[in-house]
């Protein structure tokens, strides 16, 4: 037992990682640097001294590149490092009191208090839209970081919300990876006919509400409806009239009722569901890829025995989009190293670093010129980020927490059949419009 | 007390001159070193705790969202306290938490204790292990917690192996059940405290007392409610005040546990101040939800204590 609660603590880190994703000192000077024009990064010529105030939310990445940056620019690298959603909480803090450092972790749009677009319209953020890197930045990103067309964060990663199954599992009930709606509710019945949990489902922590619901909207909202959430901010629309929404929920309480996810989810904790999967109980689990390292850890094979797809949510595979999100740097617009903060983007941003960083955390390279790599998660997204059948979180357009609070309270109630589907939309719309004020 | 030690020394010293008078400015000099000393410790709390109180509450009536703009919006935060749903929920989960709370932990320390003042040879072993939980953080205890109520978890599999199935139940994902759930795994947490001021207080009362009543006849239910209880008066104070306090200001369990669900049926003021401020960066509504749930805590503590405090008696 005490294994299985160090494994769960584990896992809770992890799982709070994905969380956080979701949701979200010296002076010197700098001469004008000289652009690469086949990696468009430019080779930091500047002369550059004096101390580098960093904080993220892992020393994973950073440590990558931090011994090297100093011995060639003479700037040391002074980083904090905090899990995600309290690292963003000091922030908030910090910012308000002016001591927030050169270059830190923001979460996407407006998920949290200190989320990139919420400090940029306060003018606390450096825009960053003259960087060199910048043209490498997703256009699916745009209305995560950017305010009146200016570009104000550096995508260090993305996750991608997937299906991660168990391969054994998937070999032993003899079913492969759907690409369809009906393909998918085929394999279900199959899993659930050789006496297997087709998805694993762990609601008693609540932000797991919004896995699955994420995944679908990314086809049934993203795509379908690509003005949707144009539409709602002019007051033309509502969550309530959304067709992609509607149809959202109803599958995924259609696979809940119809005994396709863990019996009483509403009582299931996400660890416990995610170890389900590992010890081959149930099949699927759908989260951030950001939490898969924590899975592949958890099964006997290891990752080798760990495979993901995307959730399709219609009868068309071309119509399948997977929401990509990304995981940002920005520069503190009243940095007392600025230049250094800026001269530290440019130099991870380059192809192979911005790689190797990706790989390091377990997640996938952000900017579309890195370079890409070779793991199953990678591999399923490349596809899809290729021909940009991609879309971010759904929260992370949201214009503040609110919504999703919503959608995980009213979604639970919705699963225990207390309220209805137009309940969870109508509390969407009344949060959505809560948080526009 | 300085004062009076600043009075005595020159009163006692054997070699102040007799009939001599000190400098009345020397002496009230003297009198004042003490209270210097008292100066740093003052200027730490008033910034520590007296400003950022103060600066909390006048928070509470703005509409404050973390960035440097702030508007002064009077009571509209509380109007906005009374008519959100959720934040009446969590007021009504928070009060019911807090009577269960301080009833039943209270109940069962004081059994607790009374079993464990008796001379039963595993006593002090006993009297570790009800005490033992009390030493883990709140966080574990929410995950272990977890873990218990999972479906067909350690709980389930030992109601079905006592021929108890039909019990069996979503320990955390009904409404109906949820609340009940967590306030049980606060007990478990907590009963050793109450338990270790009970005996204390047990321990204070002296054994001539029930030895009278034993030469008088009484029987133990008697002994029990005309010497233990009433002498019992300040344990229970202490116990029932620290147990509503705490109880009324729950959270990590909860935020652990459920999360305030299913739905709001866990949530607790704590919580929805919590989210408010730091995940919705409503930080003005934060502080106004703090101030209520301060307000309440002391309305109810006062009501409590001043009860409590007349049965008093001292032994």
């Amino acid at each position: 037992m005490l294994a299985s609660l160090r494994r769960r603590t584990a896992a809770l880190a992890s799982a709070g990682l994905a969380v956080a994703l979701m949701a979200g000192c010296s002076t010197t000077g700098a001469q004008e640097p000289e652009t690469d024009p086949s990696t468009g990064s430019q080779e930091t010529t500047a002369e550059l001294s004096g101390t580098l105030t960093l904080a993220t939310s892992s020393d994973l990445g950073p440590k990558l590149f931090i011994d090297d940056f100093t011995a060639e620019t003479g700037v040391e690298v002074q980083g904090t490092y905090a899990e995600a959603g309290a690292l963003g909480e000091q922030i908030r803090i910090q910012v308000t009191s002016g001591t927030a450092p050169d270059l830190f972790r923001s979460a996407p749009g407006f998920a949290a208090p200190s989320s990139v677009l919420n400090l940029a319209n306060e003018g606390a953020l450096r825009d960053l839209s003259d960087q060199p890197w910048a043209q490498y930045v997703p256009e699916s990103f745009s209305r995560l970081q950017s305010v009146d067309g200016e570009t104000y964060a550096f995508p260090t990663y993305g996750q991608a919300m997937l299906a991660f199954y168990n391969k054994d599992v998937f070999e032993e009930v003899g079913v492969e990876p759907p690409t369809t709606w009906s393909e998918f509710i085929e394999i279900m019945d199959e899993l659930k006919a050789a006496g297997k949990v087709p998805i694993a489902l762990g609601l008693a922590d609540n932000y797991i509400m919004q896995f699955l619901p994420f995944a679908l909207a990314g086809t049934l909202v993203d795509g379908l409806e690509p003005d949707f959430y144009e539409k709602l901010d002019a007051g033309e629309t509502s969550f309530v009239e959304s067709e992609g929404w509607r149809k959202t929920f109803e599958l995924f309480v259609g696979l809940v009722e119809d005994g396709y996810t863990t019996p009483d989810p509403l009582g299931m904790p996400g660890d416990p569901a995610m170890q389900s999967v590992a010890s081959g109980d149930a099949a699927i689990v759908v989260m951030p890829s950001a939490a898969s390292p924590v899975l592949a850890g958890l099964m006997t094979g290891g990752e080798d025995r760990m495979g993901s797809f995307a959730i399709p949510a219609t009868d068309d595979a071309s119509e399948t989009i997977v929401p990509f999100t990304p995981d940002y740097l920005v520069v503190n617009a009243d940095a007392k190293n600025g230049d250094a903060a800026l001269a530290f983007l440019e130099y991870i941003s380059t192809p192979e670093r911005a790689s190797q960083w990706a790989a390091e955390v377990g997640a996938i390279p952000a900017l579309t010129n890195a370079e890409p790599i070779d793991n199953d998660v990678n591999r399923t997204m490349q596809p899809f980020l290729s021909s940009g059948q991609v879309a971010p979180f759904s929260n992370h357009g949201w214009p503040g927490g609110q919504v999703a609070g919503a959608l995980m309270e009213v979604g639970q109630q919705v699963v225990e059949g207390s309220k209805s589907i137009d309940d969870l939309l109508a509390a969407m719309d009344a949060a959505y419009q809560e948080a526009m004020q | 007390m300085s004062t009076a030690l600043a009075t005595r020394g020159p009163a006692a010293s054997p070699l102040a001159p007799s009939g001599a008078s000190r400098p009345k400015g020397r002496h009230s000099r003297r009198r004042l070193v003490p209270q210097w000393f008292l100066v740093p410790a003052l200027v730490l709390y008033t910034i520590v705790v007296v400003y950022p109180s103060i600066a909390g509450g006048l928070y509470a009536f703005t509409d404050w969202r973390g960035g440097n703009e702030v508007t002064f919006t009077g009571l509209e935060n509380f109007r906005k306290l009374l008519a959100d749903q959720a934040a009446v929920a969590s007021l009504r989960n928070t009060l019911l938490i807090a009577v269960s709370l301080t009833v039943v932990q209270s109940g069962l320390g004081l059994l607790l204790a009374l079993a464990l003042n008796s001379a039963i040879r595993a006593r002090n072993v006993l009297r570790t292990l009800f005490f033992a939980p009390m030493m883990m953080p709140p966080v574990i205890v929410g995950l272990l917690w977890q873990y218990i109520y999972t479906p067909d978890g350690p709980l389930d599999t030992a109601l079905e192996a006592l021929g108890l199935g039909t019990v069996v139940q979503s320990w955390l994902g009904s409404s109906s059940v949820a609340l009940w759930s967590v306030i049980a795994s606060v007990i478990w947490h907590h009963v050793g405290m109450s338990m270790v001021i009970f005996l204390a207080g047990l321990q204070g009362i002296p054994d001539e007392l029930y030895e009278a009543a034993s030469i008088d006849g009484a029987s133990p239910l008697r002994k029990f409610f005309s010497i233990t209880w009433p002498l019992l008066g300040q344990a229970i104070t202490i116990a029932t005040a620290l147990t509503m306090t705490s109880s009324l200001k729950l959270f990590d369990q909860v935020f652990i546990m459920t999360g305030g669900g299913p739905g709001v049926s866990t949530q607790t003021l704590s919580l929805i101040m919590y989210r408010e401020a730091f995940v919705y960066g409503e930080y003005g509504y934060g502080s106004a939800i703090a101030l209520v749930l301060t307000m309440i805590v002391a309305f109810i503590v006062f009501v409590q204590m001043s009860i409590t405090r007349r049965g008093e008696v001292e032994a």
